[in-house]
């Protein structure tokens, strides 16, 4: 089939190459079309369900909201597991449906049952709703506004009415989360002494406002002839209006709403609250949609928000665009990176024209390079894989390669025709194209089988590193497999137009010249002492390889975007001003900090968001200079995070904005061992945590030993007097309902200022819903008319109360974890599991689970080992299929530990330490090292094989001469395309890459060393070649 | 052949068995692939100082937290010396404005009455005087005894009539005293205080019903409160103590007592607040913004800078709740110290430290 396609090729070469020159162009105008993105997807396939529960306590949102959410969704196919987390008015259900499965489906599936749920939550609740789809990356761009005339609340309404309809419109955006600003709301603010004044009950004043406004409908008549609509007009519009509804009339005098509470436009209660450069503002989160390109929906956000302009600038507010711009990053990165494989471009080519010394081979050789990863991402595009840093790179290691798979065949055929020229008898040039082709093509189409298989455990690594890197191995294979084609294909059809008519020297090339005698000498005396030669390369290898145990690892090297996210928490409870008010002495800290140019902050939670913060939470948004290098930006996050440790009363966590999203993904404890305590009792699940917890600390190896889900938060709790209310005739709903309106607010109604609609709310006035003392004088009526303080009806006292209740699968659950040190995680699991059984006692409503983070671990990792084992055999077979002996097999082996010791060396080098992206290199580095391995043994082969020489020195030096400008083309255009990102790889688009590419550099340039000079020596030694 | 394949299988089989084995054996130890494969690196973690507890000590049985002074300059804690301040207590009570009419309807009523005993006195006198000519004309023999009978019937008629009257302005003025007081009464009956009655008829002093909540109760006899239509303590006025008041406009309300006002602005039927003097000495203290207080435990606390660094958390105690903020009796709680009066909530943080989560664990 492969001899079929080469002909094909040859004799249609005029077809193919104008094929390929057409894909080419069709790959450089999808190209064009293309968004970039930082990474791939790598959210989970997950659905959060959120729903609002104002006023309700956490055991009440566990009981009244979540769990009849979770009932309602259980059974649904393909759900993994479900985690909920409820707290003080709002419920949080995670849904994680299984990895294969459709999201879009799976959202279908959580809608259809959430529409049933509207009767089973509480009046008031609701409703549930899934969060919109965001993507893995969720932010698209944080931006504020401040002004220096405008009040919160005038900005807030320019915000919710002119600037978020405006970002919401653009495609790609999911969502914007709003933190600060004051919601308008038309309040009647109730007087507790007016009401006392009056004799009149928060519940009359609450009936009386329902029937004052709001926006309604009449319906319509008709008759035979006409059909009139019927429009409502007159009911009280403005706030004078309104309070002369009357709330209560008795002995001919009307008491008005406007005799018992101040009505005026107000402050919804917030959630959240925004700091701009320590100044009062809003600051808004521009939420992209699951699969939105991050660069073009920035684009597209920021040319719709240009239009409001004129806006701002006649009311006096300013628009702070960019507080933080993920889409910076990866311009730069994209810029950094094409700028760096440009200059590895021209180094590419000229090593190319150095070393063949003839301008038509280098050109067919640079032609391929852009060809295959063109189609490569043609293929990519239109699968549905959108481009972003992870597919660059799986691309660019595939250049080794794609320039090896180049190389071979244009220098072989090459080689081949000036060989022709010299013959008495010289072939048709086509069949010395063809020939010269297939002669390399078996061994070509095997090497690059084998390569890309090694990638095949990359694509099946689960969770979030899978769903990371698995783009990454699929660009490699495809750059591979679409060179393979290229080199079927294209590279003979373009040789044998641009080579057979050329006048070709049978000459070397100089720079072959110069270096193989110097090759032929070496090689010489090294074949003279083998097992010299073998032993200091074992014993180079083993010293190498020892001190990789003591290199560090990290799931990605710090990236360098030019912006830190620092999340601070206060103890529970704390309020947003106090949380606003350490943001802003922060902030100040944080701007003498040279290179940070804005800080932001937001504290609490946006509204329609799925966070689950409270008051006492912030979160900054520290942007930098987009000038610093790498160290410098480390050094701001030094520093910041000096700040921090000396700032009183905070936890805090700083890191860059990936690192951020990467973490909030993982689902489930991060700690190495988790205890998981089920039962319904909660009481009775702390307790049992703390004995758990206290037996987990006297394991040996136990270490930051936490009881989860027992953050206090604390609350005023009203409890009930039932003696004073039957007292008083006085039933417990009418007691509770004043106590909601006046704290909650009651909203009574719509109300419609232009096309703007407001809440229309009975509540007290926010000077009155500010200490405890205010709880307990609130104004209760009683059946005999009176007005008795709250205290009266109710025991009121502060205590401390549940700030979340988890749920994992709709069970209550209790969670103990804990890092293990200086001890092995199996045995550590084993001992826990026998000690805790044996001292703490459970009943059968409560059980423990032991897992956690290194149960997961040890999964993946057995996974992932025992797929590369089955790689590797396969690739074991393979390789002898391509070369026919088991013995040239575990020869070449030996080749492995050189490259490996090249790569760690690059590692030492680089001061690095090893990254997934490290991991990718060492088995990109496997691939070129048993290419070229099988490259020479199988010329080897041809040599004595095909052309019928004996095997012995001289064989294989020739063998190793004649393999040598490939091999050393091959090394050298790899090496140097990567050398760029290679370079101060601690510097934006380059932090993942870089240490790829200085493995590679490390390993080729050992694997080279030892192709070229150990490996002729070794088999000549031990190698076996017949007839 | 088959030699060929058990060979092949063999060395597959140990190639798959020593890889698996070499690579468990290498990262059994150091965990690299975990760290590699699942989660971030220990190094990304914010490593936090956990000398928070160190920081913590028990000074005169309070809670003290020792903080650099750069630490908290840079925290912007804000601390103050507490002003003295005396305070008048006062409690607040509702009034109302009441209608003088029927007042002046009971004094018309009166008045009636009064003119009916006239009449009747003036009748009863004259028929005393007829009596009298008709015994002597009697004893003269000129009237016949029948015609004197008749004469004295008539005039135990009348005085009959007369006693009646007079039984019903003694009911009368029984009625209004019950009803209104002496005071009032007094302003009704009373022609030598008519002109307080006209003051009251003609509006130039308003009459108001004072109701004091059950629990409270006039400081003293007479003594003077402050009244007005809006819950504005600074726009209210004087008003004069008139008498006890012998009804009260809720059944369920304490004492109540009439007031005189001074004032024109205020109309029947309004309802006022009055603020009344509490009982006891005027209180002096501390004046302790709301600000400064952190709730904790069920209590009101507040921190108290000591020396340089020392940051002392004092419960409120005794104090009493007073407009915008507290009345720190018990000045020895504070001292010379200063009272922190932002940023008390982040002390309290710093103080319980320990119980704020660490997000990497969720």
């Amino acid at each position: 089939m492969l001899a079929t396609l080469v002909r094909f090729s040859i004799n249609y070469r005029g077809v193919v190459i104008a094929i390929a020159m057409l894909l080419m162009i069709y790959s450089i105008y999808q190209l064009s079309r293309a968004g970039l993105d930082i990474f791939p997807e790598f959210s989970p396939n997950l659905i959060v369900v959120q729903t609002e529960a104002p006023g309700y306590s956490t055991q009440q949102v566990e009981i009244l909201v979540t769990r009849p959410i979770e009932t309602t969704l259980s059974g649904l196919i393909g759900i993994d597991h479900v985690r909920s987390e409820s707290i003080q008015g709002l419920s949080i259900v995670n849904i994680y449906f299984e990895e294969d499965t459709d999201i879009y489906r799976n959202r279908q599936l959580v809608s259809e049952r959430l529409a049933g749920l509207i009767n089973l939550l509480p009046e008031g609740v609701g409703p549930a709703v899934p969060v919109p789809m965001a993507s893995s990356s969720a932010t698209i761009l944080t931006m504020g506004v401040t002004s220096s005339s405008k009040n919160m609340m005038e900005l807030r309404s320019m915000v919710d009415w002119n600037l978020v309809p405006t970002i919401l419109s653009v495609p790609g955006v999911a969502d914007v989360n709003v933190f600060g600003g004051d919601i308008k709301q038309l309040q009647i603010q109730l007087d507790e002494n007016k009401l006392r004044q009056y004799d009149i009950g928060i519940n009359e004043v609450a009936d009386a406002a329902k029937q004052a406004t709001g926006i309604f409908g009449a319906g319509f008549i008709e008759n035979n002839n006409q059909r009139l609509s019927l429009s409502l007009t007159g009911l009280p519009e403005q706030i004078d209006e309104l309070g002369q509804v009357v709330v209560k009339h008795s002995d001919g005098v009307s008491i008005t709403l406007g005799d018992v509470a101040n009505i005026d436009y107000g402050a919804e209660p917030s959630f959240g609250a925004g700091s701009i450069l320590g100044k009062e503002g809003i600051v808004l989160m521009v939420i992209g949609q699951y699969g939105a390109n991050t660069l073009n929906v920035s684009n597209a956000v920021e040319e719709a928000i240009q239009g409001l302009d004129k806006i701002f600038a006649d009311n006096d507010i300013k628009l702070h665009p960019t507080l933080f711009r993920p889409a910076n990053y990866i311009e730069r990165s994209v810029s950094s990176i094409t700028g760096h494989l440009l200059i590895g471009g021209l180094f590419v080519v000229g090593v190319l024209v150095v070393f063949l010394f003839n301008f038509r081979t280098a050109f067919i050789s640079v032609m391929a390079i852009p060809l295959s990863l063109l189609t490569a991402i043609l293929v990519l595009l239109e699968l549905g894989v959108n481009l972003n840093i992870m597919v660059i790179g799986g691309l660019a290691i595939a250049l080794g390669e794609v320039v090896d798979d180049a190389i071979i065949d244009t220098e072989n055929i090459f080689r081949r025709l000036r060989q022709n020229k010299l013959l008495s008898n010289p072939l048709p040039m086509k069949e010395v194209v063809y020939n010269a082709s297939m002669e390399v093509r078996g061994s070509v189409v095997y090497a690059s089988f084998i390569v890309a298989l090694v990638f095949v455990p990359l694509l099946h690594l689960s969770g979030i590193t899978g769903r990371l890197f698995a783009p990454l191995g699929m660009a490699y294979i495809l750059s591979i497999m679409m060179s393979l084609f290229v080199a079927l294909t294209v590279t003979p059809a373009l040789c044998y137009l641009l080579l057979a008519k050329d006048k070709l020297k049978n000459i070397e090339p100089p720079l072959i010249n110069v270096l193989q005698p110097y090759y032929e000498k070496s090689l010489t005396l090294i074949s003279r002492s083998p097992y010299l030669v073998i032993i200091s390369t074992i014993l180079f290898c083993l010293s190498g390889l020892s001190v990789l145990p003591g290199v560090g690892g990290q799931f990605i090297p710090n990236l360098r975007e030019g912006h830190y996210i620092v999340h601070t928490s206060s103890v529970s409870g704390t309020s947003l001003k106090e949380s606003i008010r350490v943001g802003n002495q922060l902030t100040k800290s944080f701007l003498e900090i040279p290179g940070v140019t804005s800080v932001s902050q937001w504290a609490g939670r946006a509204e329609r968001g799925a966070d689950t913060f409270g008051s006492h939470y912030s979160e900054f948004e520290v942007d930098l200079d987009i000038n610093l290098s790498g160290s410098e930006q480390q050094q701001v996050l030094d520093r910041l995070r000096e700040t921090l440790n000396n700032f009183p009363g905070l936890r805090y966590e700083a890191h860059n904005f990936l690192s951020e999203r990467i973490h909030e993904t993982i689902s489930g404890y991060t700690t190495p061992v988790v205890v998981n305590i089920y039962g319904n009792d909660l009481d009775a699940l702390d307790k049992k945590a703390t004995e758990v917890a206290a037996v987990m600390k006297t394991i040996d190896g136990a270490s930051s030993v936490q009881v989860q889900s027992s953050t206090p938060t604390p609350l005023l709790q009203i409890a009930l007097r039932l003696d004073k209310l039957k007292e008083h005739g006085l039933a417990p709903l009418e007691v509770v309902d004043s106590i909601k309106t006046a704290f909650e607010g009651l909203s009574v109604a719509k109300y419609q200022d232009d096309n703007r609609i407001f809440n229309v709310v009975v509540s007290l006035a926010e000077s009155k819903r500010q200490t405890p003392s205010d709880v307990r004088q609130l104004p209760i009526k009683t059946a005999g008319g009176l007005l008795l303080p709250l205290s009266e009806f109710a025991d009121i006292r502060q205590q401390s109360g549940r700030y979340n209740i988890l749920h994992q699968d709709g069970q209550r659950l209790q969670s103990i974890t804990s890092n293990v040190v200086n001890r092995d995680i199996v045995s550590f699991m084993d001992d826990l599991e026998e000690t805790v059984s044996a001292q703490v006692e459970f009943s059968a409503e409560i059980y423990p689970e032991f897992t956690g983070a290194a149960i997961e671990q040890a999964k993946a990792k057995e996974e992932l080992i025992v797929l590369s084992s089955l790689v590797l055999a396969i690739v074991m077979m393979l390789i002898y299929i391509a070369i026919g002996s088991f013995r040239h097999v575990l020869l070449m082996l030996i080749n492995l530990p050189f490259a490996l010791v090249g790569g760690v060396i690059a590692v030492l080098i680089t001061g690095g330490g090893l990254s997934v992206g490290s991991l990718v290199g060492f088995v990109t580095l496997f691939g070129i090292t048993i290419r070229n391995s099988i490259m020479l043994v199988s010329h080897y082969q041809y040599l004595v094989q095909e052309e019928g020489l004996p095997w012995n020195l001289d064989v294989a030096i020739q063998g190793a001469k004649e393999r040598l400008p490939s091999i050393l083309m091959t090394a050298l255009v790899t090496a140097l395309a990567m050398l760029p990102i290679a370079i101060n790889s601690d510097n934006p688009g380059r932090e993942i890459m870089g240490p790829m590419a200085a493995i590679i550099i490390g390993g080729l340039a050992s694997s080279t060393i030892l192709n070229l000079l150990i490996m002729p020596a070794v088999m000549l030694k031990f190698g076996k070649f017949n007839k | 052949m088959m030699n060929w394949i058990i060979k092949s299988f063999l060395v597959l089989l140990v190639i798959s068995l020593a890889t698996f084995l070499a690579v468990r054996t290498i990262d059994k130890d150091n965990g690299l692939i975990n760290d590699l494969i699942v989660n971030e690196s220990a190094d990304e973690d914010d490593d936090q100082e956990e000398d928070e507890e160190e920081r913590i000590s028990i000074i005169d049985g309070f809670k003290a937290l020792a903080l650099d002074e750069e630490v908290a300059e840079a925290s912007g804690l804000r601390v103050e010396s507490l002003k003295s301040i005396s305070i008048k207590p006062e409690f607040i009570a509702y009034a109302e404005v009441l209608d003088v009419q029927p007042l002046v309807s009971l004094k018309a009523e009166y008045e009636d009455l009064l003119a009916d005993r006239k009449v009747l006195q003036n009748i009863l006198y004259n028929h005393n005087k007829v009596i009298e000519r008709a015994e002597a004309l009697h004893k003269a023999k000129s009237l016949s005894t029948r015609d004197l009978e008749k004469s004295r019937f008539e005039r135990d008629q009348k005085a009959s009539e007369l006693n009646a009257v007079n039984t019903r302005v003694n009911g009368f003025v029984f009625k209004v005293k019950s009803n209104w007081g002496n005071m009032l009464s007094n302003f009704l009956l009373d022609k030598d205080q008519q002109g307080e009655f006209d003051e009251l008829a003609s509006q130039q002093k308003t009459l108001v019903l004072l109701s004091l909540p059950k629990s409270e109760s006039l400081n003293y006899q007479n003594q003077t409160v402050f009244v007005s239509a809006l819950n504005k303590r600074e726009s209210a006025q004087k008003a004069s103590y008139l008498d006890q008041a012998k009804q009260v406009n809720n059944p369920l309300y304490g004492e109540s007592y009439f007031y005189l006002l001074e004032s024109q602005k205020v109309r029947t039927g309004m309802r006022l607040f009055a603020w009344i003097e509490d009982s006891g000495n005027i209180s002096e203290g501390y004046f302790v913004p709301e600000q400064a207080v952190i709730w904790y435990a069920n209590e009101p606390w507040l921190y108290v800078k000591h020396g340089e660094a020392l940051f002392i958390r004092k419960p409120l105690g005794k104090a009493k709740k007073i407009d915008n903020g507290w009345l720190l009796v018990d000045k020895d709680l504070v001292g010379d110290d200063l009272v922190v009066t932002e940023g008390g909530q982040t002390l309290l943080s710093e103080e319980f430290k320990w119980a704020i989560p660490d997000e990497n664990d969720d």
